[in-house]
């Protein structure tokens, strides 16, 4: 196991992976400061540049810009008071006071430095727990591994958001999309309705063009605006960067009681990033000799969220090697990558992968303390890009994700199916449906439709009654109906 | 909201066509679409019913909709599906060159900016995919019966 775990840690200094490796940190950075474009569309955008490409670049070249993102967004809270992504907003509620009162680059320097620190926190505490799950996933026969993707695809529930009912049949049309093409132990071409490009089934990369890049075009061509419109201004970073390096130090304790709930929450499929940042915040708070500075222009109030933030990366990649559930949309996403660069996702990925998994949690540290040192250095000329006219942007995007549907199988019909699933993508996006759930779907999809078939097949209808399989037919109950027993048992307590 | 009811409905076909569609394949091919489509289905309906019963009601919480005006929405579709035309006609390279030029200029840059900008998006792209990724972008519907009648 030591052997593999340091194969992974060389295989992220190979040249090839390296670089892509910075080309990701770099990208996400981009993405992570313009507001109003997500990893996730940056995710999708990329997507199509990864096929055919070694599965150790392509994946660490993905995650390396999930993990920059956030880090990217911080600045932009910290400097103009505009999150550039959802868990950033807990990080301004201190670090724009902070920059009004003309530290800057304090805030700057602590939120970068809890930030790298927490994604090593909660990347090392992966590699720690990869021992001690790896044994009990690899003990799985077929029926547990159907209903630990079973209960993968229920935390749909979870990354819906307080929707089940639209996050349920998101999921579940995202199931059916992934039925469509040739069905494994018949061989029937299912759902073509005559044509032959849906012979092969409907493609992973226009399905997630169509859900989430395309739409961000819409979006941005009718909403979007640029930072300079909207009259913020640049704050001062100032020379007092080595003081935000020492007060996350100063605060060690909130930084390692905050990556540990960040990694935590990170485990737990479905809940997003939004709120350990904000738990963490709330912590902090309650924890602090002086809460009533809080709001004002605390460094504790940064510390805390960025450190959680980051530090959830480490979690979430963990159930989404081990078990092949995502813990949040963007791992969704990444999961999808496996299967474009030929890599199965799921309970196999540390029986067959492993050294690849080390390498993926390598990253989580590595590209995290990158990004760090690249904002550090040239945070104020990367704030520059929020004042470029995000709809003159639009068109680009638009080419780039036309070209990336097309570049799957040089087949215009991939580019009208992401034109069509636009439709779908945006009403989804608008109308509380949960297009991560879809995507979600998708990539268990055949999945589950295989270990089902299997179990079947060898050991009869009473293939769930085996222990294991129970164990996780309770979890999957308990974990869909968590929130209806949740407001249950606050109602009663209310009551009495 | 009729839109959120239109949109549900929509979503409630596609499911009841996947379901009735099944209905001709052998037990082992749809014994799982059903045990997905048939679920979903139902979900689907219950949501269909909700979605009716606040419109009814008219109530006013309305869904998070993004800013901007019917105009707005009705412009960019239109430009989207005219991309997706130039790129069936024309093809990629011409396409991409004509769309961004147009979009640029339509939306406020100069003349020059606007044409450097496209000139440079279109070489860049052909450089990238053609020459660095040896693929072959589509070529458009007039090069395509060009190619035909010159071969005639």
């Amino acid at each position: 196991m030591i052997e593999v775990l340091f194969q992974g840690f060389l295989t992220i200094f190979r040249l090839d992976v390296f670089a892509f490796m910075v080309l990701g940190v770099l990208i996400g950075l981009v993405f992570g400061i313009i507001p109003g474009i997500g990893g996730l569309a940056a995710l999708s955008m990329l997507l199509p540049m990864v096929w055919g490409m070694n599965p150790e670049v392509a994946l660490v070249f993905l995650l390396s810009i999930t993990c920059a993102t956030s880090q990217g967004g911080s600045i932009t809270a910290v400097l103009i008071n505009v999150p550039g992504t959802g868990p950033n907003a807990a990080t301004l509620l201190d670090g724009y006071p902070m920059a009004q009162q003309g530290k800057a680059g304090r805030a700057l320097a602590a939120v970068l430095t809890s930030g790298a620190l927490g994604g090593i926190f909660g990347g090392i505490l992966m590699i720690a727990l990869i021992p001690i799950v790896r044994p009990m996933v690899l003990s799985f026969g077929s029926p547990e591994l159907f209903f630990l993707v079973l209960l993968g695809i229920s935390f749909i529930t979870a990354i819906a958001e307080g929707k089940m009912l639209k996050g349920l049949v998101s999921g579940g049309i995202g199931i059916l999309l992934a039925l469509f093409g040739y069905q494994m132990t018949t061989g029937i071409p299912r759902f073509s309705f005559g044509t032959e490009y849906l012979e092969d089934g409907i493609k992973l990369i226009p399905l997630t063009l169509g859900l989430f890049a395309f739409p961000e075009v819409i979006d941005l061509a009718v909403g979007g605006e640029a930072c300079s419109r909207t009259g913020k201004s640049v704050a001062k970073i100032g020379s007092d960067l080595f003081e935000g390096v020492k007060d996350v130090f100063r605060h060690f304790w909130l930084f390692l009681r905050c990556s540990a709930i960040g990694t935590i929450i990170g485990i737990i499929p479905g809940v997003g990033a939004e709120v350990a940042t904000f738990i963490c915040y709330g912590h902090a708070k309650q924890t602090s000799k002086h809460p009533e500075m809080f709001g004002k222009g605390t460094v504790e109030g940064v510390i805390a969220p960025e450190s959680a933030s980051n530090a959830k990366e480490g979690g979430a990649l963990l159930t989404t090697l081990a078990f092949g559930i995502p813990g949040s949309a963007a791992m969704a996403l990444l999961l999808g990558a496996f299967l474009v660069v030929g890599i199965t996702p799921g309970p196999k990925m540390l029986e067959q992968h492993l050294a690849l998994s080390f390498s993926l949690a390598w990253t989580s540290i590595i590209a995290n303390v990158i990004s760090s040192i690249i904002l550090l250095i040239f945070a104020r000329q990367f704030v520059k890009v929020t004042f470029i006219d995000v709809r003159i942007m639009a068109p680009f995007i638009l080419v780039f994700a036309t070209i990336g549907a097309y570049s799957v199988g040089g087949n215009m019909f991939d580019v009208v199916t992401a034109f069509l699933f636009t439709i779908v993508g945006y009403g989804a996006k608008h109308l509380g449906y949960n297009r991560a759930a879809m995507i979600l779907g998708f990539v268990l999809g055949n999945l589950a439709e295989t270990y089902f078939l299997i179990s079947l097949n060898s050991y009869g209808a009473g293939f769930f009654l085996r222990p294991i399989s129970i164990i996780l037919i309770i979890i999957t109950i308990l974990g869909m109906s968590s929130d209806i027993l949740f407001k249950f048992w606050a109602r009663r307590r209310w009551r009495s | 909201m009729i839109i959120n009811l239109l949109f549900s409905i929509l979503l409630l076909a596609f499911l009841i066509v996947i379901d009735l569609y099944t209905f001709k394949y052998p037990l082992e091919a749809r014994i799982f679409p059903w045990l997905v489509g048939i679920p979903a289905t139902v979900l689907m309906l219950i949501q269909v019913v909700k979605d009716i019963s606040l419109l009814r009601r008219r109530e006013e919480a309305k869904p998070a909709r993004p800013t901007g005006s019917r105009r707005a929405y009705a412009e960019i579709i239109a430009w989207m599906v005219g991309f997706l035309l130039a790129i069936y006609v024309l093809g990629f390279l011409a396409g991409i060159l004509l769309f961004v030029f147009l979009y640029l200029k339509m939306h406020g840059l100069s003349l020059s900016r606007s044409l450097a900008l496209a000139a440079g998006l279109s070489i860049a792209i052909y450089g990238i995919f053609t020459l660095g990724m040896d693929m072959r972008l589509y070529p458009g519907l007039i090069y395509s019966l060009y190619l035909n009648s010159t071969n005639l």
